[in-house]
């Protein structure tokens, strides 16, 4: 490759990191801990009630009350079926004249399907996918998510002229650059699958609705829209066909789809959501998905016809089409759901080690540009320095102490859905004031220090706060509690490590850098 | 630097979107049973020609060529929509 090309595509990469860099740092640390959904939702609610057996049969009742009182809500309804996490309730979903409803069952009234309440778990998964940004966040992260894949090209082509030479240099040594240069490039490399994964997969889940829209219309002449469906459900065409009838209830429909996906040959099925279309008539059909196991798409969809239950079609692990198969596996790739536990562990930390990519090239850009002779570093590096540790540091810090607004809300009196976005945002913008006042080096340390100090609190005040709720949970086989627990603390330890090896650099490291803490001049030699 | 830039990301969405278009219409058998695999290359396939476009020599050039292949794909694009059964 020429020299001016290699320069060209440094351009590009330093730019596209810049530009992604710090909601990508986000995304990763949030989604990263979003591998623990269930378990950090189990943890944030103790006193959640165990689901009652009877949720699927008062979900046959609240369809048909749905379907009387909101007209609507007879072309298409949907409705979830129960699981193992307590902020999961049983769920319909309708689309009504001004957009999507929800009911849950004992709410007794419906909802916009955007304004529901979001627990902590919830809350972590949206700064995930949207930074907490309501309704345009997620399209701001999928322009993220493309900027991401041209930084990771252009990456891939400047590190290639010494890939192999280079692959397993890891230089600690006076050259503190090279290192983390080094230790940027060998993150990049070796968990590159798993990076185009996401730029790939992150963009499609962002844009997907605006990407078929403009395809509908550019290319394909209103076509597309209809072929969508036809490709991504299990839904035959169906038709309405007037008078009245007797649906089956959501749990045989779910049994029959079950027994079907099973004798199709999948290895499981268990129902998670399901749809009718024709409510209550005659031509009323029925739509259910639910999760196989030993499949990289694990979501798998079986249609019935709702009144006689006979299966109508089948888009299963093993027997489904290309379009499908291609459909369930982004899911199954991006949400890490084609394997158990090990699989889940190994993407919390290539998740984690992703925030780190990120960070190590903004701390890379600031090391390149730096005064090497000068004390005062150029107010370019300062501000990238600034942001870097406010925006990074501060949501590390935010998301650590929503976890504890969660468990000490409830003492004060405060709904924990209600403390912990609000928690999150006020102490990112702290974060960044504080580093704004004390300046990058000694902020980086405050600020890891006190994220240590709060990530070690979440999980031992959790134990002394509801030590009865984690000996049942033990006596039970249940470790979801002291598993959320050890790994707080063991972040808490992992933080005060970072913290420690950060003030070292303050006192010890190069002078003429922007991570110097202030000292006095060296006596002249 | 600029102009590459900005004929990758405004030249580059509709060539990607023409290139995927047409793959979907030529491909053999039923068009159908493909759209979700070629939509999944449409995002790898933009972001492709983003990094090429930083090849051309000039600004200007690329906006030239990245035209011309716009035109071109369309062009096949309603042809093959004139020919083949395709959606």
């Amino acid at each position: 490759m020429k020299t001016s090309t290699l320069r060209t595509f440094t351009t590009v990469h330093t730019w596209t990191g810049l530009l992604a860099g710090f909601a990508l740092f986000v995304a990763f640390y949030a989604g990263a801990l979003t591998m623990f959904h269930e378990e950090i939702d189990i943890w944030a609610m103790p006193h959640a009630e165990e689901a009652r057996a009877d949720s699927m049969d008062r979900a046959h009742a609240l369809l048909a009350d749905i379907v009387a009182k909101h007209p609507a809500a007879r072309e298409q309804i949907g409705v979830t079926f129960p699981a193992d996490h307590p902020s999961h309730e049983v769920t319909a979903y309708w689309m009504d004249k001004d957009g999507w409803k929800t009911q849950t069952l004992d709410s007794g009234a419906p909802h916009d399907a955007e304004d529901h309440e979001h627990g902590l778990a919830d809350f972590v998964y949206e700064l995930h996918y949207d930074l907490g940004i309501p309704k345009v966040g997620i399209y701001l992260m999928g322009v993220v998510s493309v900027i991401y894949g041209l930084a990771l090209v252009t990456g891939l082509l400047i590190h290639l002229p010494h890939l192999l030479r280079d692959l397993f240099a890891l230089r600690p040594g006076h050259n503190l650059k090279r290192l983390w240069q080094d230790a940027h490039n060998v993150i990049g490399i070796l968990s590159l699958p798993f990076h185009i994964i996401f730029a790939v997969t992150g963009a499609l889940l962002c844009l997907s609705l605006v990407t078929l829209m403009a395809f509908n219309t550019l290319t394909f002449g209103g076509k597309l829209m209809p072929a969508y469906d036809r490709a991504t459900s299990a839904m035959p065409a169906t038709q309405d066909k007037g008078g009245t009838a007797t649906m089956l209830s959501p749990a045989e429909l779910g049994a029959r789809a079950r027994q079907a996906a099973l004798a199709a040959g999948a290895a499981d099925f268990s129902p998670d959501y399901m749809r009718y279309v024709h409510y209550g008539r005659q031509g009323a059909t029925a739509e259910v998905r639910g999760t196989s196991t030993k499949a990289l798409g694990e979501y798998g969809a079986v249609a019935l016809d709702a009144i006689d239950g006979r299966v109508l079609n089948l888009q299963l692990a093993g027997a489904r089409d290309a379009n499908h198969a291609t459909h369930s596996a982004i899911f199954g790739l991006h949400f890490g759901t084609f394997g158990g536990l090990s699989l889940r562990w190994l993407y919390f930390l290539l998740g984690l080690a992703g925030a780190f990519l990120f960070y190590s090239g903004n701390l890379l850009y600031v090391e390149t540009r730096r005064k090497r002779r000068h004390a005062d570093q150029p107010r370019k590096v300062r501000a990238m320095a600034i942001a870097t540790v406010g925006i990074c540091l501060g949501t590390c810090l935010g998301v650590s102490v929503a976890f504890l607004a969660n468990l000490l809300g409830p003492l004060a009196g405060a709904e924990p859905n209600a403390v912990v976005k609000p928690t999150f945002f006020a102490v990112v913008a702290a974060a960044i004031g504080w580093t704004l006042w004390r300046q990058p080096a000694r902020a980086a340390v405050d600020l890891l220090f006190a994220t240590a100090i709060a990530s070690a609190a979440v999980g031992l005040l959790d134990v002394a706060l509801h030590s009865d709720r984690l000996l049942r949970s033990l006596a039970e086989g249940r470790y979801a509690v002291i598993g959320t627990d050890l790994v707080a603390i063991a972040m808490g330890v992992g933080f005060a490590w970072l913290g420690v090896a950060t003030r070292r650099r303050g006192r010890e490291g190069d002078p003429c850098s922007i991570w110097a803490w202030p000292r006095a001049p060296e006596p002249a030699r | 630097m600029l102009a590459k830039t900005l004929a990758g990301i405004l030249l580059g969405l509709p060539l990607s979107m023409a290139l995927i278009s047409l793959a979907i219409w030529l491909w053999p058998g039923s068009s159908e049973a493909v759209v979700i695999p070629m939509l999944v290359a449409f995002f790898p396939l933009w972001t492709g020609v983003m990094a090429a476009t930083f090849l051309f020599t000039s600004g200007a050039r690329a906006w030239a060529w990245l035209a011309v292949a716009n035109l071109g794909a369309f062009a096949a694009l309603y042809l093959a929509k004139q020919t083949m059964p395709g959606l």
